[in-house]
């Protein structure tokens, strides 16, 4: 069989020496260095590529880049998996598999295709119909299973990821003739400039387009220009970099490729600061419209241009070209000179273009004007088109069309930084409008379409920038010999055909009749027709069909492309893959997580930790093997001997200075002002609106130096808080706020032999209880080094909290552990921590709180009362919503038959079942060990005057009965801790 | 009895990047367990501390952001208009504390004993700088953090002080309990292409 | 990307480093205030679509609070002042 494309025997830039093997759909085909998939799969004679997203059709590659609608593949390489790539921007590598992301089954012979006969069920405003009648679910199994873009697959990825952050004087942004001439003019001024360029050669354009610059070829000139630049140290080019995104304040996302035989192996993320920005991106060609426009073999007049000159390939071997400007004649021409035969130029406009009389005369192409095409046939590929004159209709044979309607200039990253691009009547383009301070455009962009214009510009734009560089560097002019794309084109509609055959949006399968049913239907404005139509919303984002779509609807709506105007452009331009935004935040990097100085010493006693941010040691397996009977174990020991606890993430601020004492009472529920030297206070914090933030112990140190004690969760938070005040609403106190909390560790050892524990590290002062009572603090030495030792309780025993620098964690918890003789210490999880703490009805902020609970609530209103001055939150405390009788407030409860369990809901008053209204829940729960009961912690309406009563609590699915009770279920009078 | 020093942190560094470990153009990588800190706050402004400040440390307090100022026995480094970092011989750090404390009982300057709630790590080579920039800019200006300065930045997701010693020659200062997510970090990035 | 050049420590910084403090200049009333005088403190702000003045935080650099004047499309920044300063472009706005 012989295929319609193939590949020419000269030219283009690839290496047609080394031959790459690749694979698609299953079939072994080979192409060459330089390739992309896109020219190589065109060189191979494969028309199909996948098929359409709605109605099955047959699509073939349309577009040579970024732009296609249609070539959607997922590409494994040597290094990955990639689901949903356009042709065009995967290089060939060897050993590559590529598969249609849209054939399912195949591409070829598609089940699908049967689709095309509902096709009536499926036109504009389908979701929007049927999420709301008849039913979504009867369509979207089906409509899952038929659509979509590819697969992901469990691959291993050996794709490398980096990520850079940078900042330069000038970003260029394009390396085709006018960013290459832009950066060439800079040279000289001293400015730092960075260009980048999407394809992995420079010279854009230049590349496949006959131009001649300064007597040499366009891409001998962009070589030489790249050769220029590489060796002037304030210039960077990448190439194979897409700037995928503009934001605010000259911040920049660009995505580098690194690639070789084989495949992509790394990509770069740049974040990239630039205080100039020189716009050179070009165009992208857009299509015209008419029936059947989507047969495989038609595609962009100057995809055929760059297929032959960049890449070798001949497209077709019978071209027709289909135009509306004057660059469809450039088409003919190269296609002629390819040796490809021309069947016709049919051009929709009644005068003669420049190149028409060559064309004919010498060539002997057959040119017809004012013409259309009203048909075209073939199966699989297309055959004939149809084309209709005034007074003659032909009917011409052609493997391939070439398209051109004219020219979309790429505007995106203008229009990221929310620049509305305006219509520009003469060149029939959206050029860009208002662009952000110092933002400069250059060349395609704004529709130059002649090259001299361009470098003319792009002198003039290196001139401005220079000028903030007193004009350092001279401008450089490159003589332009030819090329020209000629002029531009004013988007034409059809007046032939069925506007149910013409595809504007190839992606999304939307036809020029379901822009005329929106239209009748009322969603006129450009937003509401992209969302009701889903024009321009696949992965191409409507690059070539955009302005087809809504020139038709400012046609059908009677208003001119500015009325109508563009949908709104948002990064990324192109997709990022997640694994290069993520880089190294993955697995254990996907998060900081805080290790403990004692972090070892946790693992030699087999802990098993739980991530709080912090990795803490839940229980220990060196107890127990099981949690229950390691958590009872830790427990116990607490109870009868020692138990040692690591409290090192327990929050550490230093507040010093002559108004530290003043300071610290604004935050506190509790005066402070009171507080003497070695003395500890257990109090509250508040926000402004009354509900508790954080809870802790305050100690003072010394006259005018505090230390508090914030929870491990806000600790980095309650400092920040603090200072916050200090700057913004207390500027003149004198006082000063440092966070110290990773210098020291903080063991605790409680239990009644805690202080015998203690004794054993010899601190160099009197630890007696009648020395070292409950509530107090000692500096000192503690083992030879120097440390701050706290008596205080979280677990209602004797309890002292030894702190020491963070370097002699580690020897300080080994020593306690292994202390010898009856005192038989053993390392205790949190999980057993918790449970002593609620055995003694000691708060849990976070637990026992949540984001209405003030100190009201919990039982501290005396406290409150008692404050004469001012605090943070107390104004609030005052507020209807604080005071009122319905409050759920913190109270314990008991179990009378089953078991507590946190969240258990509380029943409202006369309910014994459920479902029924509630009037609470329980906030900690456990059974205790000391109490022989299962207890727990409830926030109940109106629970302080509640004492005693029985409620039912939903607990494990289904009603159980409990009392009531005083949160202190263990020692209710304070012995054990006075000990 | 006494205590014993854990001078790896508790840190498996036979993971991290070392000279051995072939970071890329000579590249070398070390933990700096010598140097100590001290964390000098102030509860009024730094003016009226400074000189009793300089005279128990013997440095001169730096009043210019970014700036470090180095004396005999330490060297300090501006953080906040009230806050200098001192680093000394870790040996030294308890001294030059409790003079600081002496000289200010009053705690109009408090000085924190702050070794341990650091961790540094001295980068060289070519490439220090691009392996730093995979974790945030370092700097936004135009010729990047001037050698013999010093700030405080976010590198690696986590908040660091980044010190450029001299040409190619960078230190690092990262909380400690994030130690082994820095160096794991470091790890992951250490290849970056250099330039 | 918002960006602010911190008045205290000199150094721009990147969204990344600052926290956001929401509007500048609410006053906090005294504790005689009334019920109203006092929600209006803790809730009701400006919310301009435009010009707003706030208050931001140099959070990953030297700590300190400062006030902007940034325009809440563009994200420009007209004026950055210390707590202890005055800023022209404020008063011209106010
Ligand atoms: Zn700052």
């Amino acid at each position: 069989m012989t295929t319609h494309g193939y590949r020419l025997p000269s030219g283009g830039r690839i290496d047609r020496t080394r031959t790459i093997a690749f694979e698609f759909n299953g079939r072994r085909l080979s192409g060459h260095p330089g390739d992309t998939l896109a020219s190589a799969l065109m060189a191979n004679g494969v028309d199909i590529i996948g098929r359409s997203f709605k109605y099955r059709r047959p699509r073939g590659l349309y577009g040579a880049g970024v732009e296609d609608p249609n070539s959607m593949v997922a590409v494994r390489d040597a290094y990955g998996y990639e689901p949903a790539l356009r042709a065009g921007q995967v290089r060939l590598g060897d050993g590559m598999q590529a598969w249609s992301v849209r054939g399912w089954p195949s591409a070829v012979f598609d089940v699908g295709g049967g689709v095309q006969l509902v096709s009536g069920l499926l036109n504009a405003g389908f979701y929007y119909k049927t999420f709301k009648w008849p039913s979504w679910s009867w369509f979207e199994p089906w409509i899952r299973r038929a659509t979509g873009f590819g697969c992901p697959q469990a691959v291993d990825e050996n794709r490398k990821v980096h990520h850079r952050h940078a900042t330069y004087d000038v970003l260029i942004v394009g390396g085709g003739p006018a960013g290459l001439a832009t950066a060439r003019s800079l040279i000289g001024s001293g400015l730092r400039v960075f260009l980048a360029e999407d394809q992995p050669q420079l010279g854009g354009s230049l590349n496949w387009e006959a131009a001649l610059i300064d007597g040499q070829s366009g891409s001998a000139w962009a070589a030489s220009m790249a050769r220029t630049l590489a060796e002037d140290s304030h210039t960077t080019i990448l190439t194979s970099t897409t700037v995928t995104g503009a934001y605010e304040n000259d911040h920049f996302v660009l995505v580098q490729s690194f690639w070789d035989d084989r495949g992509v192996h790394t990509e770069c993320l740049w974040k990239l600061r630039a205080h100039h920005v020189v716009l050179a991106t070009g165009m992208i060609e857009r299509p015209l419209l008419f029936p059947d426009n989507d047969r495989p073999g038609i595609m962009l007049s100057g995809t055929v241009r760059r297929m032959i000159n960049e890449f070798g390939v001949a497209p077709a071997r019978r071209m027709a070209i289909y135009t509306n400007n004057d660059s469809g004649y450039l088409t003919a021409l190269a296609a002629y000179r390819a040796g490809m035969a021309i069947a016709a130029v049919v051009d929709t406009r009644s005068a003669e273009a420049a190149m028409h009389a060559t064309l004919s005369k010498e060539m002997g192409i057959p040119c017809l004007f004012d013409a259309q095409i009203q048909a075209t046939a073939g199966y699989r590929r297309l055959a004939t088109i149809t084309v209709r004159q005034v007074s003659a209709v032909t009917k011409i044979a052609c493997d391939g069309l070439a398209v051109s309607g004219g020219f979309s200039p790429c505007v995106h990253l203008a229009g990221h930084r929310g620049s509305k691009p305006v219509y520009d009547p003469t060149c029939g383009a959206f050029v860009p409008g208002d662009v952000p301070e110092r933002w400069h455009v250059v060349g395609g962009v704004k529709a130059t379409l002649d090259l001299s214009a361009t470098f003319a510009d792009a002198g003039a734009v290196a001139h401005t920038i220079r000028a903030g560089r007193g004009g350092l560097g001279s401008a450089h002019s490159p003589r332009v010999d030819v090329l020209s794309l000629g002029t531009g084109a004013i988007p034409t509609q059809p007046s032939v055909g069925s506007s149910s055959r013409m595809w504007v949006d190839f992606q999304n399968d939307v036809k020029a009749s379901d822009i005329e049913l929106a239209a009748r239907e009322g969603y006129v404005a450009i937003e509401h027709l992209k969302r009701y139509t889903t024009l321009g919303m696949g992965t191409d984002q409507g690059r070539t069909s955009n302005v087809v779509g809504l020139s038709l609807l400012a046609a059908l709506t009677n208003r001119t492309l500015s009325e109508v105007g563009t949908t709104t452009f948002r990064p990324p331009y192109t997709a990022i893959r997640l694994g290069t935004i993520a880089n190294a935040r993955r697995g254990d990097l996907f998060k900081p997580r805080r290790l403990f100085p004692t972090h070892g010493v946790h693992e030699n006693r087999s802990a098993v930790f739980e991530d709080f941010g912090w990795e803490r040691p839940d229980w220990y397996r060196s107890n127990a093997n099981e949690r229950e009977a390691a958590v009872a174990l830790e427990m116990a020991a607490v109870r009868n001997h020692v138990g040692v606890f690591d409290a090192s993430s327990l929050g550490k601020i230093e507040v010093t200075g002559p108004d530290a004492a003043k300071f610290l009472s604004r935050f506190y529920v509790s005066n402070l002002m009171t507080l003497k030297p070695e003395r500890v206070r257990y109090s509250v914090m508040l926000k402004e609106d009354g509900v508790i933030f954080d809870d802790g112990v305050v100690s003072c140190l010394s006259d005018n130096h505090f230390l508090a004690s914030p929870t491990s969760g806000n600790a980095e938070a309650v400092a920040a808080w603090f200072e916050r005040w200090r700057q913004t609403e207390w500027p003149t106190m004198q006082v000063a706020i440092s966070p110290v909390t990773a210098n020291w560790t903080s063991i605790a050892l409680a239990g009644p032999l805690a202080r015998a524990l203690l004794a054993r590290l010899q601190p160099d002062f009197d630890i007696s209880n009648d020395a070292f009572p409950h509530m107090q603090i000692r500096e000192g030495t503690v083992g030879g080094v120097s440390a701050r030792v706290a008596r205080i309780s979280f677990t209602g025993e004797l309890q002292f909290e030894v702190s020491v620098q963070a370097r002699y964690a580690s020897s300080l918890l080994s020593t306690v552990l292994t202390a010898e003789g009856d005192l038989e210490p053993r390392p205790v999880g949190l999980e057993a921590w918790l449970r002593l703490r609620l055995e003694k009805g000691y708060l849990h902020v976070g637990s026992d709180t949540n984001g209405r609970t003030t100190p009201l609530d919990i039982g501290m209103g005396g406290i409150v009362a008692k404050r004469q001055d001012d605090f943070i939150g107390k104004r609030s405390l005052k507020l209807a919503f604080a005071t009122s009788s319905e409050r759920e407030q913190l109270v314990g409860l008991r179990a009378l038959d089953g078991s507590l369990e946190v969240g258990g809901r509380i029943l409202s008053r006369g309910h014994t079942q459920v479902p029924c209204p509630t009037e609470g829940y329980v906030t900690s729960a456990c059974f205790s060990p000391s109490v022989g009961e299962s207890i727990g912690l409830a926030l109940i309406q109106r629970g302080h005057t509640r004492d005693g009563e029985v409620v039912k609590v939903f607990c494990g699915g289904t009603p159980i009965s409990c009392r009531i009770s005083n949160p202190i279920f263990y020692d209710p009078t304070n012995q054990r801790l006075q000990a | 009895m006494k205590l014993q020093l854990q001078s790896s942190l508790g840190v498996d560094l036979d993971a991290a990047p070392n000279e051995a470990g072939g970071l890329p153009n000579g590249m070398a990588l070390r933990e700096r367990a010598d140097v100590g800190c001290v964390f000098l706050n102030a509860a009024v402004n730094a003016a009226e501390v400074i000189e009793g400040g300089n005279e128990a440390l013997g440095v001169q307090l730096p009043a210019r952001p970014g700036s470090i100022s180095r004396g005999p026995r330490c060297s300090a480094i501006w953080l906040t208009p009230r806050a200098w970092l001192v680093q000394c011989p870790v040996d030294d750090e308890l001294e030059l504390a409790s003079r600081v404390n002496a000289a200010f009982a009053d705690k109009r300057l408090h000085a924190a004993l702050f070794t341990d709630y650091l961790y540094w790590l001295e980068l060289c080579g070519e490439g220090a700088e691009a392996i730093l920039q995979q974790g945030g800019f370092v700097s936004l200006e135009r010729d990047g953090l001037a050698v013999g300065h010093a700030k405080r930045t976010l590198v690696g997701n986590i908040p660091a002080v980044i010190i450029h010693e001299r040409k190619f020659e960078w230190l690092v200062g990262i909380e400690r309990s994030r130690t082994k997510y820095f160096v794991g970090w470091l790890n992951s990035v250490r290849d970056a292409p250099a330039g | 990307m918002i960006l602010i050049r911190c008045p205290y420590c000199g150094e721009l910084r990147t969204e990344d480093e600052l926290t956001y403090g929401g509007e500048a200049n609410i006053a906090r009333p005294a504790e005689t205030v009334s019920d109203e005088a006092w929600t209006d403190y803790l809730f009701m702000r400006t919310n301009p679509k435009g010009i707003h003045q706030e208050q931001w935080c140099c959070s990953a650099g030297c700590g300190q609070w400062f006030k902007v004047v940034r325009d809440t499309v563009s994200h420009r920044i007209l004026d950055v002042w210390k707590f202890e300063e005055v800023s022209q472009a404020a008063e011209e706005v106010a």
